[in-house]
């Protein structure tokens, strides 16, 4: 198929960058991937993505082959308090909801992509509290590298793992299968 | 990488400090000054590591016009695997007698002095921070571009390299030649408008022999048909870049073209993605404008590879562009915002104005909606 493949929307560089990351061990390069425009600044970025959802959404079902990943924080809420979010949006916006035959995956990490980060630099974590952000947004590499690894090679997360992870490896099989 | 410059009285630059991290894209209007730094940085690197003299460098026309004043300042602040360099240079001009000399030059590492030039007068100090000779120097020449490499001074003369090991360009593809000529010593810099790209990819491919295979997957990607590239000789000590393609599903074999008969584009594809993945001494690369002449499906896979690329084969990127796409993708994390009165003097922010909501970055730039 000609053309982007996936549409990575999410909420800020260090979440694009893990992502392409993470994506390119399996061979998904970045000609492969477009970023949907990042927020910014004085911006939420939790909200920039849900008022994007619906108009992504409504566009990989009219295009063929490709595939929405919306990598969204939960912060506060649950994961599916976050998802439930997305679809009142779709609502507002007058586009059906999603349904599991659409080419979507929405990954929800909790609290935020740091909590995922300190767990795989081998830490337990509380997906509640807050981890700090990454010195450098490359820094990440060694995360994708780790995240991959357990996803393919051992195709098994360490426990104790964060629910949100493991939520995100089952959707993210539909990615990969 | 360049983490800070600073320069006083030159051109549209007063009193104006830029602070960079390892990813930077300058943003801002027309006239505002974004070209200037690279401009500014590269008359630096002339001075420091190429030797050029001080006259042929910075001429008095590019004083601050508004500002009635006869010294300029530039200062660096550099951080390398070998310490925290900051160098200041200070340039005094006689505009009555067409003049100019340096009047003050110094260079600290780890913020202990290792070079002083002052009223004509150097004063060098060994790699152990202890004072070495000090001679008369001539005030039309930067001391550390002067400066012979020995063994005691390596703190100097390796700040010397990290600055000539600056790319900083404004590509032009469409006068990019085609042909290295020439096989005698090493390349020195890569042009302003990278001209001379071939005779750096010349010596850079020989020296990254290893990376030739990612640079050639890229291509291969962004340029449907790219097999491969050569250097075939064209006579004399000279070399002419041939790429070849083949045509999907044909046996027969490839087409070689000359490097001058792609086009613009795929020239720019070529120079763009040679540099992030052949630049085997870690430059800081500084471009102006890269996404010109780019398809618009190419700019975010040639910026999302750069941006990987910082950390690895490249130590910095500091990119000046107007292009919607890069604004979106790296302009809320990374932008400097430039802004200018009229003929005022810039000011740069590196946290973006007052947004309106609800809008990408570039539909706020182009609308000029920022607060």
């Amino acid at each position: 198929m000609k053309g982007v493949r996936i549409v990575l929307l999410c909420e800020d560089s260090q979440t694009d960058s893990f992502v392409r990351r993470f994506l390119k061990n399996r061979n998904w390069g970045h000609r492969d991937v477009v970023t949907a425009p990042l927020p910014h600044g004085s911006q939420s970025g939790e909200q920039w993505v849900r008022e994007r959802y619906p108009h992504e959404l409504k566009a990989v079902r009219a295009r063929q082959g490709s595939l929405l990943l919306v990598v969204v924080d939960a912060d506060n809420l649950t994961t599916n308090q976050r998802r439930a979010q997305l679809e009142d949006q779709c609502g507002k916006e007058g586009v059906p909801g999603r349904v599991p035959q659409d080419p979507v995956v929405v990954i929800v990490p909790r609290r935020n992509i740091e909590t995922w980060f300190a767990y795989l630099d081998g830490s337990d974590v509380d997906e509640h509290r807050r981890y700090s952000k990454l010195a450098k947004v490359r820094d990440c590499e060694k995360h994708a590298k780790e995240l991959y690894i357990m996803c393919h090679e051992r195709q098994s997360l360490r426990d104790p793992a964060p629910s949100s992870l493991r939520e995100a490896c089952d959707e993210y099989n539909r990615l990969a299968s | 990488m360049l983490t800070r410059f600073y320069a006083d009285n030159f051109q549209c630059l007063i009193n104006f400090e830029l602070t960079l991290d390892e990813q930077n894209v300058l943003l801002g209007g027309n006239g505002s000054g974004k070209t200037t730094v690279l401009d500014a940085l590269r008359r630096i690197r002339a001075l420091v590591s190429r030797g050029d003299r001080v006259d042929e460098v910075f001429p008095a026309r590019d004083l601050s016009l508004t500002r009635n004043h006869d010294v300029q300042r530039f200062e660096l602040d550099l951080q390398s695997e070998g310490g925290f360099y900051q160098y200041v240079v200070v340039i005094e001009h006689d505009r009555g007698n067409q003049k100019m000399r340096i009047g003050e030059e110094s260079l600290c590492h780890d913020r202990k002095p290792i070079f002083e030039f002052r009223k004509g007068s150097a004063q060098l100090y060994h790699d152990d921070y202890t004072e070495g000779p000090s001679y008369p120097f001539d005030w039309g020449l930067s001391g550390i571009g002067a400066l012979n490499a020995r063994p005691d001074n390596t703190r100097v003369t390796g700040f010397r390299n990290e600055v000539r090991d600056f790319i900083i360009a404004s590509p032009c593809p469409p006068i990019f030649e085609s042909e290295a000529k020439g096989n005698n010593g090493r390349f020195d810099t890569i042009e302003w408008s990278m001209r001379n790209f071939v005779e750096w990819y010349r010596d850079a491919a020989q020296e990254n022999m290893g990376a030739i295979g990612k640079l050639f997957e890229a291509l291969g990607e962004a340029m449907p048909g790219f097999e491969s590239m050569s250097l075939v000789e064209a006579g004399e000590n000279s070399r002419v870049l041939k790429v070849s393609f083949r045509k999907a599903g044909d046996a027969k074999g490839s087409t070689r073209y000359s490097f001058s008969q792609l086009s613009d584009g795929q020239r720019m594809l070529v120079a763009l993605y040679s540099l992030i993945y052949l630049s085997e001494r870690r430059p800081s690369l500084f471009l102006d404008e890269p996404d010109n002449y780019l398809a618009l499906r190419e700019i975010q896979p040639w910026l999302a590879a750069a941006a990987e690329r910082c950390g690895d084969s490249l130590e910095q990127l500091a990119i000046v562009s107007h292009h919607p796409v890069t604004i979106d993708y790296l302009g809320g994390a990374s932008g400097r915002w430039f802004s200018r009165d009229g003929i005022g003097p810039v000011r740069v922010s590196d946290k973006p104005p007052k947004l309106v909501d609800g809008l990408a970055l570039s539909e706020i730039v182009a609308r000029d909606w920022q607060e």
